[in-house]
């Protein structure tokens, strides 16, 4: 097989048992890889009707086709699990190195099920796979972890651990990787704690085998030159000042979540911009494995109150912690990200549950007895503590660990809860961004920015300027971004170079340049109709899935927060989401039934019945 | 008329005196390319354009104290 290892790597945590099956190249096919080959086998082997933290929850690690070929950011992989925070399917991706070197290791995905009795973490080197204990490591964070999984392994080897926050089940506990690249949404890191799996350590001399070495190399070229073109007279936004550069357009266009969601502009913003970031903590940039963008940034804190050195924040890290919890004190913010990192802890979540705390203390529904301190908006030394409480499950934190949703409903206010499908939404104001609305109502995993980016068309004008404010024909375009989010999400690339460089604008956003690294890499020889129906069928498969896990069109919904209460402040002052009249044509679009389940003739043409 | 402009990221070396933000007086009915004209930024350099936080079309008047953002392309987190 071509772009593959051709193997998938299958561990029995209660037996102990590690054994190789061989891919089928079909299913890759159809399926694309990553996010797709892991619904496929979610759906195959998983329980959407179980519990998440039960051992009969599969963990799925898949890489991508393009993961470790050398293709422009093909550096990741997809964490595949039902999610314990939101019950439905998660699609956690993370770059960093470990993504490639697993693929090195010779296995494209990993399933592990079942539950091992001790603490054990899995060595994987050239093929060879064993469980080996980790009581010695339990307990430590991720950093020491890491540390010393690779001293008593091999120097080289790449590591993804959980911290003490995956081990005690917190239900956003993420899979760290690289020290600091997170699989950091829906809980991916608690159902490896509830399976005593603490990491996973890969290390291998393998290449991927390429189909047409030729075209590969020609085409990557083509798309390499272009891009350094494009950036050589003004560096990319996200090179310059990472992720973190976005607080000035979203405070600008007013859809910066700010005082847990009630407003989208922040007063302190310019405290916590990216050009506040690069001037003040950033040491310099990293990059994942084969990106030319190197969006990373590794910071160092002085300030003796947040002392520390890490990587990070993103911006939804910052919206998440800083304006959303009315903190303008960025070390504080790069501090609880470290915290999350080290602990591994979501931080949108993390950050927007903390906020959900402040207004529930504001309006005196969570008392001081019951938190064991006070919490007002704005308290940068709270946002800290608490993250660490958190993480380890420690008096007021273990609350926290249940997310916004359940906080908020178990204080008696559940519309305070910024999410859709109980998950966090990132840092995007569906008042003033109206597709970004309908983009967190229907996205698989619940609120995520990731599974579909209508900030792109709104806001960064790709493939063209649409209106943030209108509502109408929002939803064929929505669309076409989650189709294409699969695909990406599938092939082990990343967003933030595929979307521009490997994306039709003109045939809105078509896949084309992914189709070519695709065929040249694997042989598949797909059309683009075929691959773009490959996006589509993942798409539906994840749906299905939800819809055997309970869900119906009720769970594709918004706090009213969003959908009635008028934005008060900035350019989108007076307006709500228009959410269910956006549903409505949405549906349509993807030829669903009103109550949002993928009808016949959809599943039929996919081959999905 | 006086409108007030910010400008971010690398726009800002188009800005007078390294001020990233400035006033500039502009006649009453002045239109986009007016604004232009007097901000030397080229029309091939991809750069988003905000009038009091809503992207203008390009026949656009500008009106007095309007708030003018412009920056380069941006993508997500
Ligand atoms: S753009 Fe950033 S996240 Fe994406 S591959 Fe490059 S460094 Fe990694």
């Amino acid at each position: 097989m071509y772009g593959w290892m051709g193997n998938i790597l299958r561990v029995n945590l209660t037996t102990g048992q590690c054994t190789r099956e061989t891919l089928d190249p079909g299913v890759a096919r159809d399926y694309v890889g990553g996010r797709g080959l892991g619904i496929y086998l979610l759906t195959k082997e998983g329980n959407p009707e179980g519990d998440a933290l039960a051992p009969d929850n599969p963990l799925i690690m898949a890489t991508g086709p393009l993961t470790g070929t050398g293709a422009p950011t093909g550096a990741r992989y997809m964490v595949m699990t039902k999610s314990p925070l939101t019950g439905a399917v998660t699609c956690s991706n993370s770059g960093g190195k470990f993504p490639t070197e697993m693929k090195r290791a010779g296995v494209d995905a990993i399933i592990f099920s079942g539950r091992s009795e001790k603490p054990v973490y899995l060595w994987l080197e050239n093929g060879d796979a064993t469980l080996r204990p980790a009581d010695h490591v339990w307990g430590k964070n991720t950093h020491e972890t890491t540390d010393t999984l690779l001293e008593e392994t091999a120097s080289g080897a790449k590591v993804a651990c959980i911290g003490p926050a995956g081990e005690k089940q917190v239900l956003f506990a993420a899979i760290m990787n690289d020290k600091h690249r997170a699989a950091g949404r829906s809980g991916v890191g608690a159902v490896m704690g509830s399976k005593n799996l603490k990491a996973v350590v890969v290390k291998g001399k393998g290449r991927v085998p390429l189909a047409d070495q030729e075209r590969f190399k020609t085409f990557n070229k083509q798309i390499l030159d272009i891009f350094k073109e494009g950036v050589k007279e003004t560096p990319l936004g996200l090179t310059v000042n990472g992720t973190a550069g976005v607080v000035m357009a979203t405070q600008n266009f007013g859809v910066l979540p700010t005082k847990n969601w009630q407003q989208g502009t922040f007063e302190g913003w310019e405290k916590i911009h990216g050009e506040a970031l690069t001037k003040k903590f950033l040491k310099k940039n990293s990059a994942c494995y084969g990106c030319p963008i190197g969006c990373g940034r590794l910071t160092k804190v002085d300030d003796e109150r947040f002392r520390g050195e890490g990587e990070g924040p993103e911006y939804e890290t910052i919206y998440a912690m800083g304006s959303n919890c009315m903190i303008d004190d960025l070390a504080a913010i790069v501090k609880a990200n470290y915290l999350c990192n080290e602990l591994g802890l979501d931080t949108i979540t993390m950050g927007a549950t903390i906020a959900c705390a402040m207004e529930l203390a504001d309006m005196g529904a969570l008392t001081k007895e019951q938190m064991g301190r006070s919490l007002s908006w704005g308290d940068a030394d709270a946002l800290v503590e608490l993250t660490r409480m958190t993480g380890m499950r420690e008096g007021f934190g273990d609350l926290l660990a249940l997310g916004s949703y359940r906080l908020a409903d178990r204080f008696g206010h559940p519309e305070l809860a910024p999410v859709s499908k109980k998950q966090e939404f990132p840092g995007y104001e569906p008042r003033g961004s109206q597709a970004m609305g309908l983009a967190y109502a229907t996205s698989p995993i619940g609120g995520s920015h990731m599974r579909g980016d209508p900030a792109y068309f709104e806001l960064f004008s790709v493939p063209e300027s649409m209106d943030p404010h209108e509502w109408k024909g929002k939803a064929k375009v929505t669309k076409a971004f989650q189709d294409l989010s699969a695909l990406i999400d599938s092939a082990g690339l990343c967003i933030f170079f595929a979307v521009r460089n490997l994306a039709a604008k003109d045939l809105g956003v078509a896949p084309t340049g992914i189709l070519e690294y695709l065929n040249a890499a694997t042989g598949a020889d797909y059309t683009l109709e075929e691959l773009m129906a490959a996006g589509e069928r993942i798409i539906n498969a994840e749906r299905l899935f939800l819809a055997r896990a309970g869900f119906t069109r009720k769970d594709d919904s918004l706090p009213d927060r969003l959908t009635k209460t008028p934005a008060p402040t900035g350019p989108a002052k007076g307006m709500v989401c228009h959410l269910d009249e956006m549903l409505e044509e949405y549906y349509q679009v993807q030829g669903w039934t009103e109550d949002g389940f993928p009808g016949s003739e959809v599943l039929t043409r996919l081959g999905l019945e | 008329m006086k409108i007030h402009i910010k400008l971010y990221g690398d726009l800002k070396r188009f800005a007078p005196d390294r001020e990233n933000e400035f006033d500039l007086v502009l006649p009453a009915g002045a239109v986009l390319s007016d604004l232009y004209a007097r901000i030397d930024i080229p029309a091939d350099l991809p750069h988003t354009i905000l009038i009091n936080g809503r992207r203008p079309d390009e026949a656009a008047t500008v009106k007095d104290r309007d708030v003018i953002v412009m920056f380069p392309q941006l993508c997500g987190g």
